[in-house]
């Protein structure tokens, strides 16, 4: 079962995220037995912009802690930096540069009951482990023993950017970063992800999988996306749609039990499609026409957003804001 | 010195002793030790550098002046170049390079009061080329009457320069204050890091053209040849390094100009970057942080994360072996002490209920015994019923009040069966006749036994599941079947109670617990006896 994929209807694909996600939380390093200050030690790989020419494939995987990525200064690539108990992991770096497309991949690995280190990047993709599960209620006790990923992406160059992320609190701001493409999943975790600045490029994509998450989108309108795609299992999400547009965009959102927040600004047009088993949905500003929702400025928007919502259980409170 | 790193068969990259290659190079910048940088400004405008660069093929004298400028002086490969121009040819190995090599070994290059002094009274042997010697003696007089050359510091490192031979030729090295003491633990941290990085540095293991180990800079216009290695001290970089910079310990200070080709490889110490130098490599880096800077997330960074579901762990392996068995242990002792616990506390409910509700508990027991399938079939009834009539019970608004009495009136049902049902395992168990005299001596004839050592019957299979555990992994499946069997029996026992009490109306309808069995004599005698 992959985590990058997971389709079916909504509330499977709600209960998949979730479940994916737990894996993934289990599997990219989630351990229980963590005790601060055993061997912690600090990764750091940076790179300068000029030693690629095209475009740039980062992936990041990041099992507990604090991730963190923003914009960088000056004419680097990337930096990123790991801080984490070496006793328990091991950070993988991979770097391939072909035809001026640079690809990093970073992450840690960690030891399987055989005392084998294994990663979620060796696969390239996530595979659920059944033995492997995790009891939320010990994340509290990672507070203190939890290592950080900060990541530093420069503004030059194009990257298409996928983050991994287990039971981290993460706050990704990528605001004047040229983001192509942007894949982020979190298992756990509350997650803030925010366009402060326009995308000097567009967006071809913006998928988000979250399991059992909280999760805050701000500005999203600055992402310049072309499609919106979020799968969520458990939580609360907040979706603003405020920024600077320049282009029609689409999306669907699957939430499988949670609230849905949706901040649509006032000069664009939406259009909304929902299909839900028990949800409760809230659109004063809207006008129903075709079994639909739409904005009254639909027809004369510069600018439009069709969303297709499908919930299980939980609420959906579509605001429009000026 | 030059340090080679080979990989070994099994990965490990291991550091072969201080060898010598045809390409080496030892550079020394004396004057340029920083911490003359922060002299009183006075001094340095009159600050003048002084560096020797040696190598197999060449030997390099550079003065940096009181004005600013700088005079190079470098004799290389039958060439002789001043300020970088060539003037004049010589016998690459003769004596104008031994007498030239053997000045820029001299101590007095190194000593402020005899630098100027040694370099206006250099002159090349008579066998020497005589064009060359000429130009050579020439340009160095031209600088040293001209402008008086002050050396600023004395670092030990050159003063204690050798020459040793080696198997392409002479090496320069200059032995620092490094110890070996010092020396090892950073190569144990260079082992260590390359280990943690794995095939990630495998291309770490080129020859280094040179090593520095004591506060050293390398101006705008030099050019390492090769890669370089930071053990110790401070290392001012304004210059070129043409291949990968490794940095033990000590700082490295990238300066503005600086231009690295390949990477640099950080494993200790600091790497401070001035401005924008150059890196047309990665800058990697994993270094060990002290214990105080274990990362402590600011209160906005903390994990919060509510709980949504509540899911065993697996925790990994830890510890070895012996760390593996005390986990399994422990994990077989949590589970004991949880099947403990529910048999304590299911053990006082029965004792209670025998002590006061003796003859109902018994008629239920009774009842789950004569009419198993029935009294099943009804607890499985009851059960199903149970959402829908609390259904009916909310729809139908005046009955409300009624649902708290309804859940407790269930919920005592299904403890007060479960109970019952125990009675009626430990009756059946009493009846047993036993072999082992141990267990003909455990077994007694009345209620409070029958429930006791019910409820040991039916919580067994958790206690079996949990000492499963001490086996590990291998059993894991025998574990979880046993512990799936065990569920399987409590919510059987519960249902079949259930039943029963409903039947018996609650233990005060005898009709269900008739056609006991006339061959259970401790059940007919218990009654009597507690009669």
């Amino acid at each position: 079962m992959s985590l990058s994929h997971t389709p079916g209807p909504t509330h499977k694909g709600g209960v998949r995220a979730a479940v994916g996600g737990l894996a993934l939380l289990a599997l990219i390093g989630l351990r229980p037995e963590s005790l601060p200050g055993q061997d912690w030690t600090e990764f750091r790989s940076s790179r300068q912009a000029h030693v690629v020419a095209e475009s740039f494939v980062l992936e990041i995987v990041y099992g507990v802690g604090h991730l963190s990525v923003e914009p960088a200064e000056g004419d680097l690539l990337y930096d990123v930096r790991m801080r984490y108990d070496a006793e328990q992991f091991k950070p993988v770096r991979q770097w391939s540069l072909n035809e001026g497309r640079g690809q990093l991949r970073v992450g840690l690995t960690t030891l399987d009951d055989d005392g084998d280190w294994i990663s979620a990047l060796a696969s390239g993709d996530f595979d659920i482990d059944p033995e492997l599960s995790l009891d939320l209620d010990d994340l509290k006790d990672f507070d203190e023993s939890a290592g950080t990923l900060e990541l530093k992406l420069g503004r030059r160059l194009p990257v298409d950017l996928k983050l991994s992320a287990g039971a981290v609190a993460t706050e990704i701001a990528l605001g004047g970063v040229a983001v192509s493409r942007l894949e982020l999943i979190t298992a756990a975790s509350e997650t803030e992800l925010s366009f402060d600045d326009p995308n000097p490029v567009r967006m071809a994509e913006l998928v988000i999988r979250a399991g059992a998450a909280e999760l805050t989108a701000e500005r999203l309108g600055n992402a310049r996306f072309d499609r919106f795609d979020l799968k969520g299992g458990v939580g609360d999400v907040v979706l603003d749609f405020t920024g600077e547009w320049d282009g029609n965009a689409t999306g669907t959102v699957k939430m499988g039990l949670g609230s849905l927040e949706l901040k649509i600004p006032a000069e664009i047009g939406v259009w909304i499609q929902k299909s839900s088993v028990l949800t409760s949905f809230s659109a004063p500003d809207l006008e129903k026409v075709d079994g639909g929702y739409r904005s009254t400025n639909w027809e004369g928007a510069e600018h439009k957003l069709e969303l297709d919502l499908k919930t299980a259980f939980g609420t959906i409170a579509v605001e429009i804001v000026p | 010195m030059i340090n080679r790193f080979q990989k070994t068969r099994n990965g490990v990259y291991t550091l072969s002793v201080v060898a010598v290659a045809s390409t080496a190079c030892v550079l020394f910048s004396p004057v340029g030790h920083l911490g003359t940088q922060e002299a009183p400004e006075a001094d340095a405008q009159e600050a003048m550098v002084a560096s020797v660069s040696m190598s197999g093929d060449k030997a390099i004298l550079t003065l940096g002046l009181a004005d600013g400028a700088t005079r190079s002086f470098r004799l290389e490969q039958g060439k002789v170049y001043i300020d970088g121009v060539e003037r004049a040819t010589y016998e690459p190995g003769g004596a104008l390079e031994s007498a030239w090599r053997e000045l820029l070994r001299s101590p007095a290059v190194f000593s402020a009061e005899d630098l100027a002094r040694a370099l206006r009274d250099w002159s090349a042997p008579a066998d020497a080329d005589e064009a060359a010697a000429e130009i050579l003696e020439g340009a160095l007089r031209s600088v040293v009457d001209v402008a008086p050359v002050v050396q600023l510091a004395d670092p030990p490192a050159a003063l204690a320069e050798v020459s040793v031979e080696g198997p392409n030729g002479d090496v320069s090295i200059a032995p620092g204050r490094l110890s070996f003491g010092e020396l090892g633990a950073q190569l144990d941290r260079l082992r260590a890091a390359l280990d943690r990085l794995g095939e990630d540095a495998a291309d770490a293991h080129e020859a280094l053209a040179l090593v520095v180990h004591d506060s050293y800079s390398i101006p705008t216009d030099r050019t390492v040849e090769g890669n370089l290695a930071l053990l110790d001290g401070e290392l001012s970089l304004d210059g070129t390094v043409a291949g990968d910079v490794l940095v033990l310990d000590g700082t490295l200070h990238l300066m503005p100009n600086a231009s690295i080709e390949g990477d640099i490889l950080q494993v200790g110490g600091d790497v401070e970057q001035h401005g924008t130098p150059r890196i047309a490599g990665e800058l990697l880096s994993i270094v060990p942080l002290a214990p105080r800077s274990a990362p402590a997330l600011a209160p906005a960074h903390e994990i919060r994360v509510r709980p949504v579901s509540r899911i065993q762990v697996m925790e990994r392996n830890r510890g070895g072996f012996f760390g593996s068995i005390y986990r399994n242990f422990e994990r077989a002792m949590d589970g004991l002490g949880v099947t403990l616990g529910w048999l304590i506390g299911l053990g006082l409910a029965g004792v209670g209920l025998v002590s006061f509700q003796r003859r109902r508990l018994e008629t239920v027991a009774d009842t789950a015994r004569n009419n198993i399938a029935r009294s099943f079939a009804v607890g499985l009834a009851g059960e199903v019923l149970f959402f829908p009539v609390s259904l009916i019970l909310v729809v139908a608004v005046i009955t409300w009040l009624l649902i708290p009495f309804y859940a407790v009136a269930v919920a005592l049902a299904l403890l007060g069966g479960y109970l019952a049902v125990a009675h009626a395992a430990g009756e059946i168990f009493a009846a047993r006749r036993f072999r082992s005299h141990l267990l003909e001596r455990l077994r007694r004839s009345n209620s409070y036994y029958y429930v006791l050592s019910g409820l040991v019957l039916l919580l067994l299979p958790f206690a079996l599941g949990a000492v499963l555990w001490v086996f590990g992994g291998p059993l894991s499946f025998l574990r979880g079947l046993t512990l799936f069997a065990a569920c399987l029996v409590t919510w059987a026992a519960a249902t079949l109670g259930f039943g029963a009490v409903i039947l018996s109306r609650g233990g005060s309808r005898t009709e269900q617990a008739r056609g006991y069995p006339s061959s259970v004599p401790f059940a007919t005698s218990e009654r009597e006896d507690v009669a």
